[in-house]
């Protein structure tokens, strides 16, 4: 068994909403409310949810790219939650991003090399001539060529651009690695070329991947275990297994009902979900998820459920679960 | 013209002559829309499916785009003639347009005009085509049709802005209008692409629903495979310009001929099966660029079979089951030796 | 209708903010009254002027005398026309504002038509002559074509006048028609250059917002209901388009009171331009201030209007 890499321990952001002239602040977005998860090196954690249930959120505030709000973030052992930023400036070389755009996220005026180079140029002490040596040996890892190096970003295509914004977060050996939505930009036979990229680069440096997607289907493929948000609050957290073979949150059987599946024959319970996702801004009172919820109760519209162990390690917010 | 059919696409052609070069966007694309059916056409970017749905609309950009060659035919229900939309004047062509065939895009976000209340937009739609109908008949129809698309409280809605609805609720307004006039098909350009997938699934759901409600052709554009195996009677499978694999929907996911087809299959991860981490045969290298591409067949730099003959020739469409066709040398007869 | 009343207050404080650092750095300047102590007559007079404006207290005592006695209509005194400037600005602002009103509504209107057509007719041989004409409005010096025009118009073929436009003007010609014409005749050539320079920045505008709009995806939506072209532009673009175009309208008021000190000088027009141009010469700090106060005023407004307006024509903004 892995060591622990990353512990996350009900994490909160609420992001106030200013009005006016004077931002006198009128209410919250919960964006993340008491989320906890943790990740052992070399596995992946999938976040599922749909659009605004707070995955892109999570995902920079583990890198403390904005600040918390409440909870604890444990990362190799060490709060990182209540660190200022000199203090978590060494521990930032081990935990990089890699972004759902390839277009916006490299600059346009910079070369390929000097892109993948420049985290090396911030915090390691390389001349000229080994940081050239880095870029190739990187450029190779992620099946571009030497040659890409002199070459500016518009002259790729979205798939290589992914592969160089890959190489950029590869570039300090990392032990862990945001994957904000990496391949939904993509070309269907481009995503499986990524896939199996950021599969095989696992395996070889052991990275620990914060793997966030909305497509069902490739977090099934990649995560060993899979956390289920829905606005900003945990739904189901469980192994793979669990979550894709025994869901047991309403709301993960209707996700995984509804994700379209490339065969004309295969037949399943279709749970078609009525409504539209409540603003988090005001988000549902008792359980979030009762007003779409088709087995909800009056105890629901009350009640918060509890996140729940149900079987060992598998965790369900509902009190019917 | 065969009878069961509403819409044949003859060896289309069309060429962008842009700045940067010339693209032949599309090149000798022919498939058929068969009544009540659901067409689906699947491929990655910039293989030409927008076009073809564009130059069906004969909404192209000018003065960039041109239509070679190519024949769109199309029957037309009332009457039962069979016209040929490019060659139809403009005046006919607008009562097509929006009428007899309608058509629903992408990014509900922005397809709608968003200084118009969504009633307004909906019973433009229905006075452009029917002159004799009054403005209160046309908003009742509006109001109507918002309720078909399932939105609550629709006498309400019916004057909101776009910005005061979600994009779900936005793409349904999208198919109220499109379907307000009744049309013989329905082109739907990745109608779900910018949704999450809870509304994914309502929103093919409600299409599906009126299809059967309604009686309509859809011409289903995604990427998607899973949408079209659960949404299309058939499907046609482009790259780069060409209807690679054209099959009824079981042929086409059970039983892929064309290479490029079968890689797509092994592209996706699926939910039904597959291991965890298991590498995903897939396809290999990029999609060329538009502006030069291969010679030969498009795919043959791609292609895990790929023979000389491959690199030099383009085939050209067989059928080796009826109604199932294939633009690939391996099934060419007597090239099968080759293997 | 609490939110305009609510807008309004708040110009308040603006206006009040923005005179203040005008009037502060103006008093950096100087004594305005330093000239008229040169003249041992007016010794007396010089002393009463400057109790009477403040000039013994500090500045924002001064300033707050300054405000009210605005306020009251009581712009001070101008010591380069040694007469109240109240007088001398409402003496020159019809010539102004005639100027300024003809140029502005007629640089916007052409301008924003031009703008819309050459968007509409892309790469036409009307596309390009806009195109032409933004580049001269845009690069072509005022003064420059002021000065060729003179020369052409009025010196070589006299069909244009120059000249001082003064409070009585043309008293020998009685007719209101010859005087009208007359009136134009002098008035026309500025006109015609500040229109012409000033309708690119309009044309350059128009033409990308309408740009802008032709590509949005409503725009193909409206074509895909089979809509006439005619309908598709003039229902689903134009009115889209106008949304930045009213703003800019709405910004552009100041000119209005004319902001041509050059042309105004180059055609010996006596207008607020001028009049400004000479009070920086003479040192003439209230009619300076007088002349900053008015633009300042019509900036606030300007802004004003354009908030209100962007909410009339674009039903995503509201004024709450
Ligand atoms: N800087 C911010 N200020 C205010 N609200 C924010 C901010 N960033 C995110 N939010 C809100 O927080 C919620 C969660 O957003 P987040 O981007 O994390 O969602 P997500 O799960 O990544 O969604 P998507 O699938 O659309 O990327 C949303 O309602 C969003 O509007
Ligand atoms: N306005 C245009 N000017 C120039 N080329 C164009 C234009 N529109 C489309 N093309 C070209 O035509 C080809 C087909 O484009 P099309 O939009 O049909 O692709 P698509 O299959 O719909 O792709 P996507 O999945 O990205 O929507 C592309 O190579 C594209 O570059
Ligand atoms: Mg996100
Ligand atoms: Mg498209």
């Amino acid at each position: 068994m892995n060591d622990v890499l990353l512990e996350v321990h009900d994490l909160v952001k609420w992001f106030p909403i200013k009005r006016g002239v004077f931002g006198r602040v009128q209410g919250h977005v919960k964006a993340v409310d008491g989320v906890s998860f943790s990740l052992r090196q070399g596995e992946t954690l999938g976040l599922v949810g749909e659009s605004g249930s707070g995955k892109t959120t999570i995902g920079r505030l583990v890198l403390k790219l904005i600040p918390h709000t409440r909870g604890r973030i444990v990362f190799e052992g060490v709060d990182i939650t209540s660190m200022n930023y000199s203090q978590f400036r060494p521990m930032k070389k081990d935990m990089q991003i890699i972004f759902q755009d390839p277009y916006s996220s490299l600059n346009p005026r910079m070369t390929v090399g000097e892109i993948i180079a420049e985290p090396l140029l911030v915090h390691t002490n390389m001349t000229q001539k080994e940081r050239e040596k880095r870029v190739y040996e990187l450029l190779e890892k992620v099946t571009l060529r030497p040659e890409h190096a002199r070459r500016y970003p518009h002259e790729f295509s979205g798939g290589q651009r992914q592969r160089i914004g890959i190489a950029r977060a590869l570039a300090l050996n990392p032990k862990f690695i945001v994957a904000d939505e990496p391949i939904s930009a993509l070309d269907v036979s481009i995503q499986a070329q990524i896939t199996n990229l950021l599969i095989d680069l696992q395996r070889d440096m052991n990275i620990s991947f914060l793997f966030i997607a909305h497509d069902l289907s490739v977090v099934k493929h990649m995560a060993d275990s899979v956390l289920v948000l829905y606005l900003g609050k945990p739904m189901e957290y469980g192994k793979n297994e669990d979550v894709f073979v025994h869901p047991r949150h309403p709301y993960t059987q209707a996700l995984l009902s509804a994700v379209p599946v490339p065969d004309p024959d295969y037949k399943r319970e279709r749970i078609i979900l009525q409504g539209e996702i409540p603003s988090p801004i005001d988000p549902p009172k008792g359980c979030v998820f009762h007003t779409r919820c088709p087995y909800a109760t009056d105890k629901c519209k009350t009640e918060i459920p509890q996140l729940r162990e149900v079987a060992t390690g598998h965790f369900v917010a509902c009190h019917y679960a | 013209m065969e009878k069961d059919n509403i819409l044949e696409i003859k060896n289309l052609h069309v060429t962008f002559y842009t700045e940067d070069g010339i693209v032949r966007a599309l090149q000798g694309v022919e498939y058929e829309v068969k009544h009540n059916e659901t067409l689906g056409v699947v491929g990655e970017s910039g293989c030409g499916k927008s076009v073809t749905s564009l130059t069906i609309m004969r909404l192209l950009p000018k003065p960039q785009a041109k239509v070679e060659e190519g024949q769109i035919l199309f029957r037309d229900k009332e009457t039962g003639q069979e016209i040929n939309l490019l060659e139809l004047p403009e005046e006919k062509m607008r009562h097509v347009r929006g009428n007899r065939i309608s058509m629903i895009f992408q990014e509900p976000m922005t397809a709608l005009n968003p200084v118009y209340t969504v009633g307004d937009q909906i019973m433009e739609a229905i006075l452009i085509h029917n002159p004799e109908t009054t403005r209160q008949e046309a908003r009742k129809k509006a109001i109507e049709m918002l309720k078909l698309v399932g939105i609550p409280a629709a006498e309400k809605r019916v004057d909101d802005y776009p910005h005061q609805m979600s994009g779900g609720m936005r793409q349904r307004v999208m198919i109220a209008m499109a379907l307000s006039t009744n049309p013989d098909i329905l082109i739907a350009d990745e109608p779900t692409t910018a949704l999450d997938v809870t509304i994914q699934a309502q929103i093919l759901d409600l299409i599906n629903r009126l299809q059967e409600q309604l009686g309509m052709s859809i011409i289903l554009i995604t990427h998607n495979l899973g949408v079209v195996a659960q949404n299309a009677d058939r499907i046609a499978v482009m790259y780069l310009g060409r209807i690679v694999e054209y099959a009824p929907v079981r042929e086409i996911f059970h039983d892929p001929k064309h290479p490029y087809t079968q890689g797509l299959l092994q592209s996706v991860p699926r939910l039904d099966r597959g291991g965890l981490k298991e590498p995903l045969p897939g396809i290999s290298g990029n999609l060329p660029s538009p502006y030069n591409p291969p010679p030969g067949c498009k795919f043959h730099p791609r292609c895990p079979y790929v023979m000389d003959r491959c690199r030099e020739e383009e085939p050209s469409a067989v059928e080796i089951s009826p109604g199932h066709t294939v633009r690939c040398w391996l099934h060419v007869k007597g090239e099968k030796s080759n293997e | 209708m609490n939110y305009l009343i609510k807008r309004v207050l708040q110009l308040i404080p603006t206006f009040l903010v923005a005179t203040l650092i005008a009037f502060i750095l103006f008093s950096l300047v100087g004594d305005p009254f330093e000239g008229l102590r040169q003249d041992p007559r007016l010794a007396s007079q010089v002393e009463r002027l400057r109790r009477i404006y403040g000039y013994d207290k500090d500045p924002i005592t001064r300033y707050f005398l300054w405000i009210k006695n605005f306020l009251q209509g009581e712009w001070g005194y101008s010591i380069m026309a040694k007469r109240a400037v109240f007088q001398v600005v409402m003496e020159r602002l019809p010539v102004s504002l005639s100027i300024g009103i003809v140029n502005t509504v007629l640089a916007t209107l052409f301008g924003i038509l031009l703008g819309i057509y050459s968007a509409i007719h892309l790469y036409s041989a009307a596309d390009y002559a806009a195109t032409a004409l933004v580049f001269f409005g845009m690069s072509m010096p005022s003064f420059f074509f002021g000065v060729m025009a003179l020369f052409f118009f009025v010196v070589t073929i006299p069909l244009f006048n120059v000249g001082l436009m003064t409070p009585g003007f043309h008293p020998d010609i009685a007719n209101l028609f010859d005087k009208t014409i007359e009136y134009g005749r002098h008035l026309a050539l500025p006109i015609f250059i500040l229109t012409l320079l000033g309708m690119g920045g309009f044309v350059r505008y128009s033409r990308s917002a309408m740009l802008e709009v032709l590509h949005m995806d409503y725009i193909r939506t409206a074509r895909a209901k089979g809509l006439p072209e005619s309908v598709v532009i003039r229902k689903h673009a134009l009115r889209n388009a106008l949304i930045p175009i009213v703003t800019l309208l709405a910004l552009s008021l100041p000119a209005i009171i004319g902001a041509a000190p050059i042309t105004e000088t180059i055609f010996s027009i006596n207008g607020l331009g001028k009049l400004y141009i000479d009070a920086l010469g003479a040192n003439d700090i209230m009619v300076l201030m007088a002349d900053l106060t008015l633009t300042i005023s019509l900036v606030i407004i300007g802004n004003l209007l354009a908030d209100i307006l962007y909410a009339v024509v674009d039903p995503r903004v509201t004024l709450e």
